[in-house]
């Protein structure tokens, strides 16, 4: 079977910097991979060049058998690709609903005529989207779903990550990135949202998953397959047993740095 | 936790609270209103102020007094009675001041400004474009009223071209808007509104520096300025122009209500907060702003027709930049993305240095010393937008 | 056309230029360490010309001065009170304002312009009906052919093109220079290395300011005759050269002031009968500038990182 996610020759450069050099990565159905590299090694910028947030310099990337190279982050968002980010990006002074419902957007009728006029359509549309993010904030914090119409700002930063995960779910996507997902949690918290997870990923098989992890503990657990970025260049892949014992990587995270 | 403790109090209320509510808010808006007419009507310098001082007590008492705080949620949660009791509230005061030429006016004035602040609202409050020549898109309305009035045309028709019209013109500027932010877009419409001026003051065509007559608005062939009594009672001919201004502004407020209750309103202000993760999630950022530009203008270009009618003339100074910073004032003052604010507003600007003659010599820097104190000490305005709340929609659907 | 009168048109452009150059380098330089556009720019302009009216009119009319004592004493008021009122409106305005979003910005400082043009406009005895202007500059015309100019106007230009130097020679070579580009490279970084942020940005207000007063001395000289709203436009245009030159350089405001005077000259002589377009295509050209170069004709560096 082919990859969903198939990137080859991936290079990105700002300037002078080269922040990805020419990475090849597969993501299969249903697969998770967690990606890891030291500060600065080009992990984010492969989100964002993935999402089409960068134009990449060169390479070839291709998803569900769709050329999406370069392509504009509206199509790639589409075509069945959603992501958190690495600094939270919701919108505070709104409610966890409507930010929940920007990741719905792709799917629900945005046309003016409903807007303005055909309103019972925009309700029945409303209900079901209301039942769908409560089912799914549910699963990650009944707190929040519990809540559903309060500003996001009002939530610790640990739920607007969780509210970040939900509006990257409730589209249905074929592929979630996930930039740091835990940031700031404690361990526990941490082990509570992968839990959370991989509970909701039983009911969606298909769904594959790239992490970025700094928690080595939560890149064991979760991931089938590893990948390590160091300055751009994919520099290991392999089961996470393997990562451990790699030579380059272990110099690349002690001797590392800059 | 203590957000359950905050839960509305409401959801539990029964039939009986609900509809002692709805009096409350009701009664609020009601007196609100007839204040407001009040001001209109009054000359007298002590009333002014006594209704203005008036005005801010109770005004600092919904902000500061739970009791005050309640009852302005109660208003938040019961739109409908709000609107219902303004609708009321607007139609008595016109009925009550039917012969007073200049309170019409006024009134009038205030209802075609606040429309032209819903305009601005759809670009600015929820699309995050700016306009900074929302009075050039007010005067090509007024001229389009001047040029096709006399044609033939239905004058209803003749609205709606206007509104056309300005958006066409918006069009112009499309391209630019959208490829830039903030400053840079800020400039295009600046730029936009001084080109559109100097062309009106340099093309004889449309009247030159003198500009046009325009001819008063006709409505199934009766012209509103000949009205001079309905039924029994004698009346001014600004009534109906007052009446229909404020019906063109209900039109407006509905319009933008209902965008901002919808799907549409999320995506736009999705795409206002935050550009990146709108696309993320496949909104086009050109659609929605594009989208609401051309609303907006539209919107601002069909009160600048009814407004021209209603002045019987216009020329290129109707189209002057600092007009069109009086309705971004009035849109900040009021309180980004809330037309309740923009008509406070409105009336505050527009109507109190008419009312006050201490200060008409001031009235300028009274102005702008009023809005820099808004941008500096409460930026969200005097009455800032509520935080749309989908949950009442979503259990009636 | 006729070789003088070219020439007229030309001295005329450069004039303009120069005035538009030496305005919209102030906006470029407070947004170069703000990020903020300070629109009551042009009405600085204003106080300074009314500033050096008053200076050099009221001392006229209690001691008969020679005139380049009248003339120093009218720099000092335009330059002292355009960099006062800059900073002040920078210090209670802009500084508290800097992290509100632009267009609130732009609204305050246009509102605190409409103050200033207004407290002209009140507190200047008659000051809604144009001043004229007292000649301080040396009489006299210089001629060659058809072509006649006043040693004034000459003068003027010469100074105002020396300005525009002293000012880039400023920004490049002083200790108040190297801080100004310090902080609009990165204010933290400058903080970290012993600038005061908010000094330097004191200090460019006070610089663009000066720039502001001097051109509306300048303009009193040139056109005799001074406006409490002759600030308006110039600020607007001011503005647009510096955005369509690209805000944050130092060329590139001085290059969009060019254009601009270009542009309405241009327009002037090669289309003589439609001059009164002049303007409107002047207008129109930033419009479409704008739109090709979204950020300017020198590009503000600049790339969000997510
Ligand atoms: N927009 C940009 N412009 C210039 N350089 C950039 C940009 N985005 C990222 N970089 C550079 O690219 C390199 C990779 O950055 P990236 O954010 O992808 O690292 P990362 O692996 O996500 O690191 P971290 O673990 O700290 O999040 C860094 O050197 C960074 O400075
Ligand atoms: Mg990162």
């Amino acid at each position: 079977m082919s990859a969903l996610l198939a990137c080859n020759g991936l290079t990105m450069r700002f300037g002078g910097l080269t922040a990805l050099d020419g990475v090849d990565i597969a993501v299969g159905k249903g697969e998770t991979v967690g990606l890891v590299g030291p500060n600065g090694s080009g992990k984010t910028t492969f989100f964002n060049v993935l999402t089409g947030l960068y134009k990449p310099s060169s390479g070839a990337v291709r998803f569900a058998e769709a050329d999406l190279f370069a392509r504009s982050p509206q199509e790639i968002g589409r075509a069945g690709v959603a992501r958190t980010f690495q600094r939270s990006r919701l919108m505070l002074d709104q409610t966890v609903f409507d930010n929940i419902a920007v990741g719905a957007l792709g799917r629900l009728d945005l046309g003016l005529m409903t807007a303005l006029v055909r309103r019972s359509r925009f309700r029945r549309q409303l209900s079901a989207l209301v039942e769908q993010a409560t089912a799914l904030t549910r699963r990650f914090n009944p707190q929040i779903a519990a809540n559903l119409f309060r500003p996001a700002g009002s939530f610790t930063m640990i739920d607007r990550r969780r509210i970040e995960i939900c509006r990257a779910l409730i589209g249905a996507p074929r592929l979630l990135l996930l930039d740091e997902p835990s940031a700031g949690m404690t361990h526990e918290e941490t082990r509570q949202l992968m839990d959370d997870l991989l509970a909701f990923r039983e009911e969606m098989p298909d769904l594959a998953i790239v992490l970025v992890e700094h928690e080595m503990d939560v890149i064991r657990r979760i991931s089938d397959r590893c990948i390590v970025l160091n300055f751009g260049k994919k520099i290991f892949e392999g089961p996470f047993d393997a990562l451990i014992a790699d030579r380059e990587v272990q110099t690349a995270y002690l001797g590392g740095g800059e | 936790m203590s957000m359950l403790q905050l839960a509305p109090t409401l959801d539990t209320a029964n039939g009986r609270s609900v509809g002692l509510q709805r009096v409350v808010v009701a009664l609020t808006v009601a007196v609100l209103f007839a204040g407001g007419g009040f001001l209109l009507h009054t000359e007298e310098q002590g009333q002014v102020i006594a209704l203005l001082a008036a005005f801010v007590a109770l005004f600092a008492l919904g902000e500061k007094l739970p009791a005050g705080r309640r009852v302005a949620a109660l208003c938040v949660a019961h739109p409908g009675t709000v609107n219902l009791t303004a609708a009321v509230m607007v139609l008595a005061i016109a009925a009550a001041l039917r012969e007073e030429h200049y309170t019409l006016l006024m009134m009038a004035t205030v209802a075609l400004f606040a429309t032209a602040a819903a305009g601005l609202t759809l670009q600015m409050a929820f699309a995050g474009v700016p306009n900074f020549a929302g009075a050039a898109f007010f005067a090509v309305g007024s001229y389009v009223a001047a040029v096709l009035g006399t044609s033939g045309i239905p004058h209803l028709l003749v609205l709606v071209i206007a509104g056309l019209a300005a958006a066409v013109l918006g069009l112009l500027l499309l391209l630019p808007v959208l490829r830039t932010r903030g400053h840079y877009a800020a400039l295009v419409t600046i730029a936009f509104g001084l080109l559109l001026r100097s062309f009106l003051e340099v093309n004889d065509v449309l009247g030159g520096p003198q500009g046009m007559k325009v001819p008063s608005f006709s409505l199934f062939g009766l012209s509103f300025s000949r009205v001079t009594e309905i039924g029994p009672y004698d009346v001014s001919f600004y009534l109906p122009y007052a009446l229909a201004g404020c019906f063109l502004f209900a039109l407006a407020f509905a319009v933008v209500r209902r965008l901002e209750f919808s799907f549409a309103g999320v995506a736009l202000d999705a795409v206002r907060s935050d550009e990146v993760s709108a696309s993320v999630f496949g909104l086009s950022i050109a659609r929605w702003k594009a989208t609401a530009f051309l609303m907006g203008n539209a919107l601002i270009g069909v009160a600048g027709a009814l407004y021209g009618m209603m002045n019987a003339f216009v020329n290129p100074n109707s189209a002057n930049f600092g007009d069109s910073l009086i309705m971004l004032s009035i849109l900040v003052l009021g309180g980004l993305g809330n037309l309740w604010g923009a008509v406070v507003a409105s009336v505050v600007i527009l109507v109190i240095p008419e009312k006050l003659q201490a200060i008409q010599e001031f009235r300028l820097v009274i102005f702008a010393l009023l809005v820099i104190a808004i941008l500096r000490f409460r930026p969200s305005g005097l009455m800032p937008r509520v935080t749309r709340d989908f949950s009442s929609f979503a259990k009636e659907g | 056309m006729d070789p003088g009168l070219l020439a007229q048109y030309v001295f005329n452009g450069l004039m303009l230029g120069t005035i538009y150059a030496i305005v919209a380098v102030g906006f470029s330089l407070f947004f170069g360490v703000l990020d903020v556009i300070k629109f009551s720019h042009g009405d600085v302009v204003t106080v300074g010309a009314f500033s050096a009216f008053g200076a050099a009119g009221l001392v006229a009319a209690a001691v008969t001065l020679p005139g380049p004592l009248a003339l120093a004493l009218g720099l000092l008021a335009a330059l002292g009170a355009g960099a006062a009122s800059g900073m002040l409106i920078g210090r209670v305005l802009v500084l508290p304002l800097k992290n509100a979003p632009a267009v609130n910005v732009l609204l305050a400082t246009l509102m605190a312009g409409t103050v200033l043009r207004e407290v002209i406009r009140l507190g200047v005895p008659n000051g809604g009906n144009p001043k004229p202007f007292p000649a301080l500059l040396p009489e006299g015309v210089l001629a060659a052919g058809s072509f006649s100019v006043g040693i004034d106007s000459v003068i003027i230009l010469v100074a105002g093109i020396a300005v525009v130097v002293a000012t880039h020679l400023v920004i490049t070579r002083t200790r108040l220079g190297l801080a100004i580009r310090a902080v609009a490279q990165d204010g933290e970084v400058a903080q970290l290395a012993g600038i005061s942020f908010s000094r330097t940005v004191l200090g460019t207000f006070a610089l663009g300011s000066m720039l502001a007063g001097l051109a509306g001395l300048m303009l009193g000289l040139y056109y005799r005759e001074i406006n409490f709203n002759m600030g308006v436009l110039l600020g607007i245009i001011g503005f647009a050269c510096a955005v369509v030159g690209g805000l944050g350089s130092l060329i590139g405001p001085i290059l969009g002031g060019f254009l601009f005077a270009g542009i309405q000259t241009g327009v002037t002589v090669v289309l003589p009968f439609t001059s009164a377009y002049k303007d409107v295509v002047a207008f129109a050209v930033i419009i479409l500038l704008i739109g090709l170069f979204p950020t300017g004709l020198i590009a503000e560096k600049s790339s969000e990182r997510v």
